[in-house]
């Protein structure tokens, strides 16, 4: 229920409305009143990383701000209910809104093909939502799949994972590699891959 | 989506895109349209595209942000909801007055460059900044309480920045991203 509650909310990102319900400041104090879950430090940590990405998006991105919604949305069902540790938590929200990214794209492309085949304006509207809200369920599922199987990122060890990160964030925030999410995803792999066999 | 949109409300006449922000679209109708004709879009572009950067993506949303933060910290999540209504309520005025603000002006440098934007823009990078001030100390402070132990925390930020300066990188944010991440690593 709540994956479908957020999946709501993600929708209003990039669209002509855009309410800001959907930004993470906002959304995580509202998913943590309505999921009944107590804001303690380690949401706030997360809503307040978050803030600080959202502030700086238009530097971060070449032609659109980037959107931190998924990510925040990510983070909050990996530390609220699968009690994932606040900094692994991070981590991966981040990864899961490079991975909207792609989404965004896919919505583009599907939007190109509903409007070619839908006729009418209301129906291709509804269609484009309904696949926008099918691609962010996908992605919140696969999240808490991910929480619930991956019982190492419950782990406080995280000592090396961040250490491994700053080279991702230094090509993430480089003038030259603004937005190559392949570099930026490689690199989150490559990070994992060595986190999960070498220190575990 | 903007694309559509001008088409749409246009019959027609306006095609491709208007960089600016979907909240100024109304006012940029507004001012492109005379009675039946429509000016070229090129005549505004520039101006639109500067404001649309200026006022909303880069001064009005962050200061809504940022005080929603700063109500996070001092007052609790309940609040959030304050900086929200203050958003909504903005942006609502530039949609329904946005038409007949544009319509009336003439020239671009009549529609944009008034002083109550210049002004406008102006008092929100201020209080942006005084805001980010706020938000960097008190997480700052945090992190100092969190390591327990001054003399290593300034050790360690006098290095990182000491780094960051000497590669000449832009510090101000990427520098408190690397001292969280640092201090995980500490604990």
């Amino acid at each position: 229920m709540i994956i479908l509650i957020i999946s709501l909310l993600n929708l209003d990102t990039r669209t002509a409305f855009h309410w800001l319900i959907s930004e993470p400041v906002f959304l995580i104090p509202v998913l943590s009143l309505i999921a009944g879950i107590p804001f303690d430090n380690g949401l706030l940590f997360l809503t307040i990383m978050y803030l600080v990405f959202s502030v700086n998006a238009l530097q971060l991105g070449r032609h659109t701000p980037p959107e931190y919604t998924a990510g925040a949305s990510a983070s909050f069902i990996l530390y609220a209910f699968f009690n994932v540790d606040v900094i692994n938590a991070f981590l991966l929200g981040l990864f899961a809104s490079y991975l909207a990214d792609y989404i965004y794209k896919a919505r583009l492309t599907a939007n190109q093909y509903i409007m070619r085949a839908v006729k009418r304006p209301g129906l291709a509207a509804a269609g484009s939502l309904f696949a926008g809200f099918t691609a962010y369920t996908g992605l919140f599922w696969l999240t808490a799949i991910a929480g619930s199987h991956l019982t190492f990122l419950r782990s406080s060890n995280s000592a090396v994972m961040p250490l491994l990160f700053i080279p991702v964030l230094r090509k993430m925030f480089s003038a030259k590699l603004k937005q190559n999410y392949t570099t930026v995803l490689s690199g989150a792999l490559i990070m994992v891959l060595i986190w999960i066999f070498i220190i575990n | 989506m903007q694309g559509n949109g001008y088409n749409l409300l246009t019959n027609g006449q306006i095609s491709g895109y208007i960089n600016s922000n979907p909240y100024l679209a109304p006012l940029i109708y507004g001012f492109l349209r005379i009675g039946s004709d429509i000016k070229p879009k090129n005549y505004i572009a520039s101006a639109s595209a500067v404001m649309g950067d200026n006022l909303i993506w880069n001064n009005f949303k962050p200061v809504i942000l940022l005080l929603a933060g700063i109500l996070l910290l001092t007052a609790g999540p309940i609040y959030v909801i304050i900086p929200l209504i203050v958003y909504i309520t903005g942006v609502s005025v530039l949609r329904f007055t946005g038409y007949s603000y544009g319509s009336s002006k003439e020239r671009p440098d009549q529609l944009f460059e008034e002083r109550i934007w210049i002004k406008a823009i102006n008092a929100l990078r201020t209080v942006k900044f005084i805001l980010m001030g706020i938000i960097y100390l008190y997480i700052i402070l945090q992190l100092a309480l969190y390591l327990n132990t001054a003399p290593l925390y300034v050790i360690i930020t006098i290095l990182i920045t000491g780094v960051y300066i000497l590669l000449k990188r832009d510090i101000d944010f990427l520098l408190l991203i690397v001292i969280i991440l640092t201090a995980n690593m500490v604990k």
